[in-house]
């Protein structure tokens, strides 16, 4: 997310920066090459405040947590204290979320080496004051009391944002997103790499915020998901699918945009258009047998014929 | 023997078929005229169904699908509101009282819904007696 989205943070002053101009500034590949240097006016910050959940965890914007941010921001605060121990660091946090592997002692370590963490509401407000200092307001829990502490450089953990266009590249391959416009898996637990589109998977921060660890084994998950599929040189189809008798389908192509796998196409067949359902694709709804006017088209396991036995026999006196 | 209502509902198999296992496993009642047949999806259910109940002698018929954007197969219950509000139209225009048939969202977490469901329907039809093109279509 941008800075200028959060007007109570200053965003106009060019002090007030992102985590990832930070990160920048932090490279040795950067604009700076990695020497430490405040946009404004070249000179070294030395007291910094990083806040979190800029974005994240926020009804006005994402509901959602981004995830990552606590444990870079705390990357970030260790390399600073590690390179320049003189420096002052303060970290707002909501709460600090290190759950993992190792990370609750990256936590520690960065904590032991000067840091000063602040948990406690959102920071309310960052304010430019006359002698050019940034004040940053906020609450301290371990205090019980407001906080106020004046800075050279606020850093905005911002948060992570489903890329744009997400939503027209999953509805090329009949993949849908949820309600935070991340494209969706078809179960969190048992298919979490699995689209609604069969044969496409997803990896990596599209599903969700995550971060390096969890996009590789996803990834790897996505990648032996697609390899299971194509290495057989073979597809088992599902029993319960559609398929179309095509000397009876009339070509009225009703079917073709009612189908939501997009499954069905028309291709030539005697000489004559005819719709023609790829097995492989199909779910098996069942959308497109009801909707055949001509009733061409057979649901395997939930034929006409068996629903409407079904419905003779229970309504037989 | 009394006249006694013989429903049939046609459930989907991902929500409603599975609100009506759920309704069975938290020992929710609900009456014994109902009869189920289960199709995958709410958009498998083609007016004729609901008419060949009808003909045969069924004395109300309800279609149970999943809530909307929660459809297992997409958009198939949007398929089957729009089929089933022409058949309703036509069926009013034939002469079939509406509420002899219904269609409702009952999700698979939602045994008591469907339960109640079952329970009103029940009640609507025992109100509106038998129908009239049993015994002869």
């Amino acid at each position: 997310m941008s800075k200028h989205h959060f007007k109570e943070y200053s965003p106009h002053h060019p002090d007030v920066i992102t985590s990832m101009e930070f990160e920048r500034i932090l490279s040795a590949t950067g604009p700076t090459g990695g020497e430490l240097k405040r946009p404004s006016d070249g000179t070294k910050p030395k007291t910094i405040a990083m806040i979190s959940c800029v974005g994240s965890r926020d009804e006005r914007y994402h509901r959602y947590c981004s995830k990552v941010c606590c444990m870079y921001m705390l990357k970030h605060a260790r390399i600073l204290k590690e390179k320049y121990p003189d420096i002052k660091i303060f970290l707002f946090f909501i709460d600090v979320r290190t759950a993992g592997k190792d990370f609750e002692e990256f936590y520690v370590y960065t904590k032991e080496l000067g840091a000063k963490i602040i948990r406690g509401g959102r920071v309310s407000a960052v304010d430019v004051k006359p002698d050019g200092k940034l004040r940053v307001r906020g609450f301290d829990v371990d205090l019980c009391s407001p906080v106020e502490v004046s800075v050279d450089l606020v850093v905005l953990a911002t948060a992570i944002e489903p890329p744009d266009g997400v939503e027209e590249l999953g509805s090329m391959f009949t993949a849908t997103c949820g309600r935070e416009g991340f494209l969706r898996e078809v179960h969190t637990k048992l298919y979490p790499v699995e689209t609604q589109a069969r044969g496409v998977f997803i990896a990596g921060c599209v599903q969700g915020p995550k971060d390096i660890p969890e996009s590789i084994a996803q990834a790897r998950a996505a990648a032996a998901a697609t390899a299971a599929l194509v290495i057989p040189g073979k597809i088992r189809f599902e029993a319960v699918i559609s398929e179309v008798d095509r000397d009876k389908c009339s070509s009225c192509g009703v079917c073709v945009p009612l189908c939501p796998y997009t499954a069905i196409r028309i291709v030539e067949y005697k000489g004559k258009e005819k719709a023609y359902i790829e097995p492989a694709l199909c779910a098996g709804c069942g959308v497109c047998a009801s909707a055949c006017p001509s009733r061409a088209i057979t649901f395997h396991g939930f034929t006409t014929e068996q629903i409407m036995a079904q419905i003779d026999a229970l309504t037989e006196a | 023997m009394a006249w006694e209502p013989r429903l049939i509902v046609i459930a989907c198999h991902w929500c409603t078929y599975a609100g009506a296992d759920l309704a069975g496993s938290l020992r929710y009642s609900y009456p014994p005229t109902v009869h189920i047949v289960r199709v995958p999806c709410s958009g498998r259910v083609e007016p004729e169904f609901i008419a060949e109940a009808l003909m045969r002698g069924a004395d109300g018929v309800f279609v149970g699908g999943c809530h909307f954007g929660d459809c297992h197969y997409k958009e198939g219950n949007y398929k089957a509101i729009r089929r089933f509000k022409l058949l309703k139209k036509a069926l009013t225009d034939l002469g079939v009282e509406p509420d002899r048939v219904q269609l409702e969202w009952i999700s698979g977490s939602e045994g008591k819904k469907f339960a109640e469901a079952m329970t009103a329907f029940d009640a609507r039809i025992r109100e509106l007696g038998p129908n009239p093109m049993k015994g002869g279509a």
